[in-house]
């Protein structure tokens, strides 16, 4: 019988992700990618992130890029990262962008 | 938290905004020219898509920079002409009206957005109505039978465009919602966008504020290839941007695995850019910057001067090479001061361009016919005369149709035709650009104005020459009008008029002949910063004449001077008596040679008057720079300015005309008191 372990990190992003707050929204992501890999094992399986976006009030451009960036960021360090709770307008503006297949995989942000 | 990166660059909206608003304004000017210009029984189709494209481009730039108050006008302005573009809707002249109307409302917020200035909703709501009414007539007559009007353009077949999109880094810092960019293209048709981020750098190098992404779009569009352009106007360079139509629509191979299209060198040479081709070869340059470099000149100027003056006193044979450098350095200044002077000049037909609109306007609602001919308009003049030179005009202009042009019944009456001809004419004559307003109406006439002269204490009789009486109506208040209406007669023109014109250091001249016409002349300085002038001393002050004011010098004979009773001496030149004006007496100044034979006169001429000026000495033709007296110290009565001289000393410039003024005043004073 094998053993279920929870490997989800939970993310969660909020407030405003336009050109205005981009760059304090960078220095979260690197906590958050500090956390990360500091937490995890050496024999574990990598956490699989999960970014919740529910409280995500604005984006635009600068902010999807910064996400895709973020996202990918993970993929290289061995992550799966998913976008979940994609609210209406975060989802028009991913889609509007182009950036679903950045954000492909990442469960939610897609068209 | 701190910033990643030290390169964070400085947002700076407003300077992309105000960018927007030049050409939005210009975008607007063109629209207006080619509606004035229209015929709606049989348009250009070339001018249709110009104005649309206007039309289309102001949509664009307001989307992209959030006022979308203008995209709402201009959207139903749009579809409104795409219809008549397509032939599905014909033209009519008031739909020419309503567009115009429709220009005039985008306008308005535009001045809104750039200057706070007032905005009426009802207007734009009204025109809005109007456009969708149009359109909701246009599709409530649309049936499957309706054939396109025989006349009008094909219907044009969709294609594919593949849109490879490379902003710039600093895109998101100019305050450019790509979103809404993207947006605008989708209204064109099917759109397909694939965003990227490969080339961004590593998490922890990211600068956020700057953009790496590229974007593949694939556009499936009835729209020709410079509309699509035309959206991505304010935002991309053409290095930024590959548009490539694809041949084979349905056959088209999906934009995955595509390799992108190299950044440089690949977009192909567009067909038809409207101004922006104009523009591929100039640079925008706020008015600031260049007023800050004609300041600097101005100070570089005068450094020369005083270096010429040190240098003058050398031996010029011990000091041959600072002589010839010195001379080589007063050439290099004239000529870097004409180019620095020459970027702040504009063509007049900046100001003349809003004049066919008015009269087209005013003449409907007066109820007359009045051709408007515009004459030099290639004519250049400073930017800052051309922006002060607006209201004058615009004054002149209206009074012309109100007052002067007769209704048609009365000028077939007159045996006249029934349209009546207003001429805006401009020209350089020597250092000084002449603007004439022309009308063929009822001209100015003598009686009526020295009854309401009269009438209003003012001091006139019928020895008053022509020149005289028509000078009254420049009094504050002054009008002959029998009934005042919402374009003219309340007399708050022709002063007002004399006011702006006089402070750009102009004059205002007037010629009328009854039942033949005016015209009416500004005269206005080339440039407000610069001078040829003739330095001459008086004593031991030293004043400026205007090159372009001189007639000749001479140092006169006993004989060549005459005393007139009461009103002082004159010249006797050449057959001609002038009045002469010595300078030392006008402006209290001691020391000074009192007999003419002592001094030197300069003959001047003021707007055809000629005017002997007694001076001591001639001293040195140069260039000065003008600097105002009512901005560093106050208005001295018979000055243009001053100018700071070769050894540092301020010396005034003299304002001929208004010297001639002055004692022709104290003359008549001397002479009631004789």
């Amino acid at each position: 019988m094998s053993e279920h372990v929870d490997t989800t990190a939970r993310i969660t992003l909020d407030g405003d992700w336009s050109i205005g707050c981009v760059t304090e929204r960078l220095n979260e992501l690197i906590a958050h990618l500090g956390s990360l890999l500091a937490g995890r094992g050496a024999a574990a399986p990598p956490p699989k992130p999960e970014i919740c976006v529910r409280n995500v009030e604005t984006i635009d451009a600068s902010g999807c890029q910064l996400l895709a960036v973020f996202v990918r960021h993970l993929r290289r360090h061995g992550f799966a990262p998913a976008i979940v709770n994609p609210p209406e307008h975060f989802r028009s503006c991913v889609s509007l962008l182009g950036f679903d297949d950045e954000l492909e995989g990442t469960g939610g942000a897609g068209k | 938290m701190t910033a990643v990166s030290g390169e964070t660059p400085t947002i700076d909206i407003s300077s992309f905004g105000l960018v927007f608003f030049e050409e939005c304004a210009e975008h607007l000017a063109e629209m207006e020219r080619l509606l004035l210009a229209i015929d709606p029984g049989a348009p250009d189709p070339e001018e249709l898509n110009a104005i649309f494209r206007a039309a289309h481009s102001i949509k664009g730039g307001g989307g992209i920079f959030g006022f979308g108050d203008m995209t709402v006008v201009t959207h139903e302005l749009e579809s409104v002409l795409d219809l008549v573009r397509g032939g599905e809707l014909g033209l009519t002249r008031p739909m020419v009206d309503l567009f115009l109307q429709a220009a005039d409302v985008i306008a308005m917020q535009l001045a809104g957005h750039r200057d706070g200035a007032p905005v009426e909703r009802d207007a734009i709501e009204r025109v809005c109505g109007a456009l969708r009414g149009l359109l909701a007539g246009t599709a409530a007559h649309a049936a499957p039978s309706v054939a396109p009007l025989p006349d009008g353009p094909p219907a044009a077949e969709a294609r594919r465009y593949r849109i490879g999109f490379t902003p710039a880094p600093d895109i998101f810092c100019r305050g450019i919602r790509i979103e809404n960019l993207f947006d605008e293209l989708a209204g064109l048709g099917g759109l397909t966008v694939r965003g990227e981020v490969a080339g961004a750098p590593q998490l922890p190098h990211l600068n956020p504020e700057l953009c790496h992404c590229r974007w593949e779009l694939e556009l499936e569009t009835t729209a020709p290839e410079a509309e699509i352009r035309d959206i991505f106007e304010f935002v991309a360079d053409d290095s930024d941007l590959a548009i490539t139509a694809v041949d084979a629509p349905t056959a088209a191979p999906a934009a995955g695995g595509e390799e992108p299209a190299p950044r440089q060198g690949a977009a192909p040479a567009p067909e038809n850019r409207g101004g922006r081709e104009q523009a591929e070869g100039s640079i925008r340059v706020g008015v600031g910057k260049v007023d800050q470099i004609i300041n600097q000149v101005g100070e570089l100027v005068i450094t020369q001067a005083m270096l010429a003056q040190l240098g003058a006193v050398l031996d010029p044979v011990l000091f041959a090479d600072l002589h010839r450098g010195l001379q080589q350095l007063s050439r290099n200044t004239r000529d870097l001061q004409e180019s620095v002077m020459s970027m702040r000049l504009v063509p007049i037909s900046l100001v003349f361009s809003r004049f066919p609109r008015l009269v087209r306007d005013l003449a409907a609602k007066l109820g007359k016919e009045v051709e408007l001919r515009l004459v030099g308009e290639t004519t250049e003049l400073d930017k800052g005369l051309v922006e002060k030179l607006a209201d004058p005009l615009t004054h002149l202009v209206r009074n012309a149709l109100d007052h002067a042009i007769e209704p048609p019944a009365a000028r077939l009456a007159a045996g006249k035709p029934a349209a009546g001809t207003v001429t805006l004419r401009a020209s350089q004559i020597g250092g000084k650009i002449v603007v004439d307003v022309m009308d063929d109406g009822a001209g100015l006439q003598r009686e009526k104005i020295l009854k309401k002269a009269a009438e209003r204490g003012l001091a006139v009789g019928d020895q008053l020459s022509d020149d005289e009486v028509w000078q009254l109506i420049f009094a504050p208040g002054f009008s002959t009008a029998e009934t005042v209406t919402d374009v003219s007669g309340r007399g708050v023109g022709m002063d007002v008029v004399l006011r702006n014109v006089q402070a750009l250091g102009g004059r205002v001249a007037i010629a009328s002949e009854t039942g033949k016409g005016t015209r009416i002349t500004l005269s206005l300085p080339l440039t407000l910063a610069i001078l040829d002038g003739l330095a001459v001393a008086v004593g031991a002050e030293k004043f400026i004449i205007p090159i372009n004011a001189i007639v000749e010098s001479l140092q006169p004979q006993a004989g060549d001077i005459r005393t007139v009773n009461g009103t002082g001496r004159v010249l006797q030149m050449r057959g001609e008596y002038l009045p002469l004006i010595p300078l030392h007496a006008l402006f209290a100044i001691g020391g000074a040679a009192e007999r003419p034979e002592a001094g030197v006169l300069v003959v001047v001429d003021s707007e055809g008057d000629r005017v002997v000026l007694q001076v001591d000495a001639l001293v040195d033709e140069q260039q000065v720079v003008i600097k105002s007296l009512e901005e560093n110290y106050r208005k001295v009565p018979g000055s243009a300015g001053a100018t700071i001289m070769g050894d540092g000393r301020v010396a005034l410039i003299l304002d001929v005309g208004e010297i001639t003024s002055l004692w022709r005043g104290k003359s008549r004073e001397r002479a009631a008191r004789a």
